[in-house]
C-alpha cells in the first residue's frame, strides 16, 4: 500500500532534537572523523573568537534523513543540500521541521522538492535545507 | 574586477582514494546522528552525508588548509551539497577525488567538489562542499 502523494505546502512533522551536549558532540566528531578543536574543546573555541564549543554543521545536515524518513520512508533522495547560517552552540536545542516546496507527478513516481528548517533553543534559523527526491505513485 | 578576469584560482586535484564503507562505520556514523535515542534511519542503509568523512583524508585537509594559508583565518563550513545517481553501498569498492580552488569572488570562499565513482568509472554520488575563510572576529554570534 503505498501513501497518497502530498500537496504542495504540506509540513513535515517537525522533531525537537532536544538538546544536543558535548558528549553527543564529541560522539559525532569520531564518527564523522571531523576532530576540529572549535567542536569540542572550549580554549580552542575561544581563541577562534566563540565563546564556547559550536555544533558541527554537518552533525545538523546528518539529522535532515530523519526528519524525513519519519515523514515518508518511501522517498528516494537524489540530492541533499545545506545552507549553514550562523553557528550553534554545543548545549543548544535543535528543532527541525520542513515542508513540500513542489511536488511534480509524472509517468513513472513524483519529484518532490522539501524545504527544511533548522531552528535553535532561540528560535532562530540557524540552517536551511533543501532535498530533492523522488516518491512512487499511489495505488490506483 | 574585468569581465574576462578568472572567476576562480587555479584547482588542484587530490586522489583518487579507494575507499570501501565497513558496517562498522555504518553503525557509528548512524549512532552518532542519534542524539535522543531513537533513529529511523535503516541500519545497514548508508547514510546520505556520511561520504563526508572522506574529506578528512589527510592528504585533502592539507590541501585545503594550503588553500587557507595566503591568509591566516577561521574556516567555516558555509555549505553542503551531496548528489545522488545511486546509493552507496556497504562493502562495495569506490574512488573518491576531490578537486579544491578558490573563488576570487566573492573572496575567500573554497570551493571542494568531490566525485564517487565506481570500480567501472561510473559516477554514484558528487559533493560540493563551500568553506569560508573568516577572521575570527567576524564570526556570527552563536545561539
Amino acid at each position: 500500500m503505498i501513501d497518497p502523494l502530498p500537496k504542495s505546502g504540506m509540513r513535515l512533522p517537525e522533531i525537537n532534537f532536544g538538546s544536543i551536549g558535548i558528549e553527543a558532540t564529541q560522539r559525532y566528531a569520531e564518527a564523522a572523523l571531523d576532530d576540529n578543536p572549535i567542536h569540542i574543546d572550549g580554549p580552542a573555541a575561544r581563541s577562534a573568537g566563540l565563546n564556547a564549543p559550536v555544533l558541527h554543521g554537518m552533525f545538523m545536515m546528518g539529522l535532515f534523513e530523519r526528519v524525513i524518513a519519519a515523514w515518508r520512508s518511501d522517498i528516494r533522495i537524489m540530492r541533499l543540500h545545506a545552507t549553514f547560517v550562523r553557528p550553534v552552540f554545543v548545549g543548544s536545542a535543535v528543532v527541525i521541521g520542513g515542508r513540500v516546496a513542489k511536488i511534480a507527478p509524472n509517468d513513472l513516481n513524483a519529484d518532490v522538492i522539501l524545504r527544511l528548517i533548522v531552528r535553535g533553543g532561540n528560535g532562530d534559523i540557524v540552517c536551511i535545507g533543501e532535498v530533492f527526491g523522488r516518491l512512487p505513485l499511489p495505488d490506483r | 574586477m574585468p569581465a574576462d578576469a578568472p572567476r576562480v584560482s587555479d584547482a588542484i586535484r587530490v586522489g583518487p582514494f579507494n575507499v570501501r564503507i565497513e558496517q562498522r562505520e555504518i553503525e557509528e556514523f548512524v549512532k552518532a546522528l542519534s542524539p535522543n535515542g531513537v533513529n529511523e534511519t535503516r541500519l545497514g542503509r548508508v547514510p546520505l552525508t556520511f561520504p563526508i568523512r572522506w574529506l578528512a583524508f589527510p592528504a585533502v585537509r592539507d590541501a585545503v588548509l594550503a588553500f587557507s594559508r595566503a591568509a591566516p583565518m577561521l574556516l567555516v563550513q558555509e555549505s553542503q551539497t551531496f548528489d545522488y545517481v545511486e546509493s552507496l553501498e556497504v562493502d562495495r569498492d569506490y574512488t573518491f577525488t576531490v578537486e579544491i580552488h578558490r573563488e576570487v569572488s566573492p573572496p575567500h570562499q573554497i570551493v571542494i567538489d568531490s566525485t564517487i565513482d565506481d570500480t567501472a568509472g561510473r559516477r554514484v554520488a558528487s559533493l560540493h562542499t563551500v568553506m569560508r575563510a573568516l577572521s575570527a572576529h567576524s564570526v556570527d554570534k552563536p545561539i
